[in-house]
């Protein structure tokens, strides 16, 4: 057996143990950890994100239709100019198809009134076609029309 | 007490005063966002927001063809905000040339001590442009509608005028006013409190402006132009004060041409009535006024519209155009015949008066209808002495004499007819010759329509439909008739007219290729200061309808004061004119041609054939 003098040599070098470690001050002693709180911590953070998704939500939905308004300012304001043209469109055509204009226009290009109108005799429309001589010289003769 | 449980006991304070801090804070916040943000709001933005009246775009009134008479066109005003502007000198400067203004009027304009000063009413697009490229502080431009008529003055005594606050002044203008105006609308602008538009800011409609509807009219701008020429060459040539002519459909009463004229002092014809455009450029109209007429006239230098619908609110005495209402009740009650011979001396005394026939003649037999024929004052005396007062006058209710005729036109009469209250010895002798009653032209037409309608009265209409904004008609209700002569003696009363035009005083009414029925009358001008009347004076008229046997038009024509005086020879020949040329235009058949068409079965198994309902009305 050896002799226990060397023991304290052989045996391995104690290494210093650290202090045990102290608990930090505190004034009050911290709740306990709940099972409770624990549960909750998810849905805190759930709610808090869609908290803070809602108000992005808001100011998005919120700029989209500031846009939209801006956007049906602006048309509004085209389809105001548009109808006010077309309304002084109408009318310059209806200053140029007036009577006085349309009759100083005919005037001008040497038109005049009729002196004599006269009604054509009214032609029955079951009288089939007279058939037109154009095959006389080739000796050809053109199809007769059919009567209604 | 150990701190820390004093320390515990402070926070658990402090944690309750915030506690109780926020919730009065949240409750300040409902009450702020729920239950006063109108107010708040309403405080906020009335330091911002100016309020600004827009007005409704007023409806427009067509023909029946949907041709534009009158419409409303927004322009644009130039104002200025005095307040705004630092340098009025280089401003006046700037401003002048684009608005054609004298500088030194400008510049006292915009020194004004005032928010708002006007400085050229309704310009021009092209000027509009200008003035919004200078970019000058304190100049604006608001939006104005302004009254055009393309047609120039068209129709106008019938058709009226707004004034410069776009209402209504006169004419279906008036009548109408409530349909037409539409409903103003307002508009919030956003301005800085000095009063300078905010950038981007459009405004926001807060009640949007409802635009008026229009009317649709029964007159055809065609045939009124045809009407106002004839009319008016006749005023030139005949030297009279003024005239009216009136164009009716038969069938409906559809009125399809009123004619108003009077003669121009200076005989040069009104100053915005004096060029004929010779292009169509020159029709481009003008920028000042509240209502712009085309620069082209409808008229010939001398004549101008009359200042008011004459045809409807002026009466006159008739004459022997009245003659109608006499025979008519004497053929209706059987007191004549058409071939009835009659005793007619020259001159017949009735009371302390004395009745002559136009021209001297010895005593003649004559016919009921050569009666008719030659306009014998004494023998249509005779006639209404066997007919009596009482039938006399009830025919005269019956045919709508001293009755509204149901257009309710601004002003219209209703005529003056004496009753029997107001009978006298010799009212029987100046009542059935029309020289105690005084009448409109419209009632006057009214009746002779009611002979070419086969004995049915029919109220005139003005008016056809109502126009929606977007473009939509909606058709008037037809007009109300009644049965005031028997169809055999409209027939009767037809054949004699057709002699008036063959072979009587009318002979100038007739038209080649139409057989036209109708009675001239000339008859003197009441003096409204003394008894009796003005010497020299006369209303020249004709009143018919053709074709005779198949009325399709009825026309009256009018002349007041003209040279020669005869109805006859004044009036007739305008009715030939105008009526030959609205039946052409609608495409009556001649009497040859009706014969074919009628035999062959093309117009109708009735040979019926009326003015065409005209076409569907354009976009408002």
């Amino acid at each position: 057996m050896p002799p226990p003098a060397s023991s304290a040599a052989r045996r391995p070098a104690v290494r210093p143990q650290p202090a045990p470690r102290r608990p930090p001050l505190r004034l009050f002693e911290p709740a306990p950890r709940s099972r409770h709180r624990s549960r909750r911590r998810p849905t805190v953070l759930v709610a808090s994100v869609l908290i803070i998704g809602s108000l992005l939500s808001v100011v998005v939905a919120d700029d989209l239709v500031a846009q939209g308004q801006i956007r049906l300012a602006h048309t509004q304001s085209l389809t105001a100019a548009a109808l006010a043209q077309q309304k002084q469109l109408q009318v310059a055509v209806a200053q140029l198809a007036a009577p006085q204009i349309v009759v100083t226009e005919a005037r001008q290009l040497g038109m005049v009134a009729p002196t004599q109108i006269v009604d054509l005799p009214s032609v029955p429309l079951n009288v089939a076609l007279p058939v037109p001589d154009t095959g006389a010289a080739s000796g050809t003769t053109s199809p007769t029309p059919s009567t209604p | 007490m150990s701190p820390i449980v004093l320390l515990g006991r402070r926070t658990r304070a402090l944690r309750v005063l915030l506690l109780v801090i926020f919730i009065a804070m949240v409750f300040r916040l409902v009450v702020v966002q729920q239950f006063s943000h109108q107010h708040y709001a309403s405080l906020s933005s009335a330091e911002l927001t100016q309020t600004v009246t827009v007005p409704a775009l007023r409806g427009g009134i067509y023909d029946r063809n949907g041709e534009v008479l009158a419409e409303s066109v927004t322009k644009q005003t130039v104002v200025a905000d005095p307040f705004l502007i630092k340098d009025p000198t280089t401003l006046a400067g700037q401003l002048a040339p684009v608005l054609g203004i004298p500088a030194s009027q400008l510049r006292a304009e915009v020194t004004q001590h005032s928010g708002f000063v006007y400085l050229a009413h309704r310009v021009s697009d092209a000027v509009a442009a200008k003035v919004t490229a200078l970019n000058l502080t304190g100049i604006n431009l608001v939006s104005e509608p302004q009254r055009v008529q393309p047609a120039g003055q068209l129709a106008e005594p019938v058709v009226g005028s707004v004034g410069a606050d776009g209402s209504g002044q006169s004419g279906l203008e008036y009548q109408y006013q409530s349909l037409l105006a539409g409903k103003a609308g307002t508009k919030d602008l956003m301005e800085s409190p000095n009063g300078v538009a905010l950038p981007g800011s459009t405004g926001t409609a807060s009640t949007s402006s409802v635009a008026g509807s229009g009317i649709e009219l029964t007159l055809d701008e065609s045939v009124q132009y045809v009407a106002e020429q004839a009319l008016g060459a006749e005023v030139l040539a005949s030297h009279a004060v003024g005239g009216t002519a009136i164009v009716m459909d038969v069938k409906t009463g559809d009125v399809i041409a009123m004619a108003n004229l009077s003669a121009t002092s200076s005989g040069s014809g009104s100053s915005s009535a004096q060029t004929v455009a010779a292009t169509s450029s020159s029709a481009v109209p003008s920028t000042s006024g509240a209502t712009l007429t085309s620069q082209a006239t409808t008229l010939p230098a001398g004549v101008s519209e009359a200042p008011s619908n004459t045809a409807l609110t002026q009466v006159y005495e008739p004459g022997s155009v009245f003659k109608l209402v006499t025979f008519s009740s004497a053929l209706q009650n059987k007191v004549i015949s058409p071939s009835q011979t009659f005793s007619v001396p020259n001159s017949l005394s009735i009371g302390t008066y004395t009745f002559h026939d136009a021209e001297n003649h010895g005593t003649q037999t004559m016919t009921a209808t050569d009666i008719l024929d030659q306009s014998s004052n004494i023998g249509t005396i005779e006639i209404a002495g066997d007919l009596g007062e009482n039938r006399l006058l009830a025919q005269i209710s019956n045919l709508g004499f001293g009755k509204p005729t149901g257009l309710n036109f601004p002003g219209e009469s209703e005529g003056l007819i004496p009753g029997a209250s107001a009978w006298t010895g010799s009212s029987i002798g100046s009542t059935p010759i029309g020289q105690n009653d005084a009448v409109t032209a419209q009632q006057l037409l009214d009746a002779y329509n009611a002979v070419a309608n086969g004995g049915v009265l029919v109220q005139p209409r003005l008016v056809r439909g109502t126009v929606s904004s977007g473009g939509t008609m909606s058709a008037a209700a037809p007009a109300t008739s009644r049965r005031v002569i028997d169809p055999a003696t409209t027939a009767e009363l037809t054949t004699m007219l057709e002699g008036v035009v063959t072979g009587g005083t009318g002979t100038a009414a007739a038209i080649d290729g139409y057989t036209v029925a109708g009675k001239t009358g000339t008859a003197q001008i009441p003096d409204p200061s003394h008894l009796g009347y003005i010497p020299g004076a006369f209303y020249g008229s004709f009143v018919g309808f053709a074709p005779a046997q198949n009325p399709v038009l009825s026309a009256v024509v009018v002349l007041d004061r003209p040279t020669p005086i005869y109805g006859g020879a004044v009036a007739a020949p305008v009715f030939s004119t105008i009526m030959e040329y609205a039946l052409q235009h609608y495409g009556i058949p001649t009497n040859a041609a009706a014969t074919t068409s009628t035999s062959s079965g093309a117009v109708g198994g009735t040979g019926t054939v009326t003015v065409p309902a005209g076409a569907a009305t354009e976009g408002a």
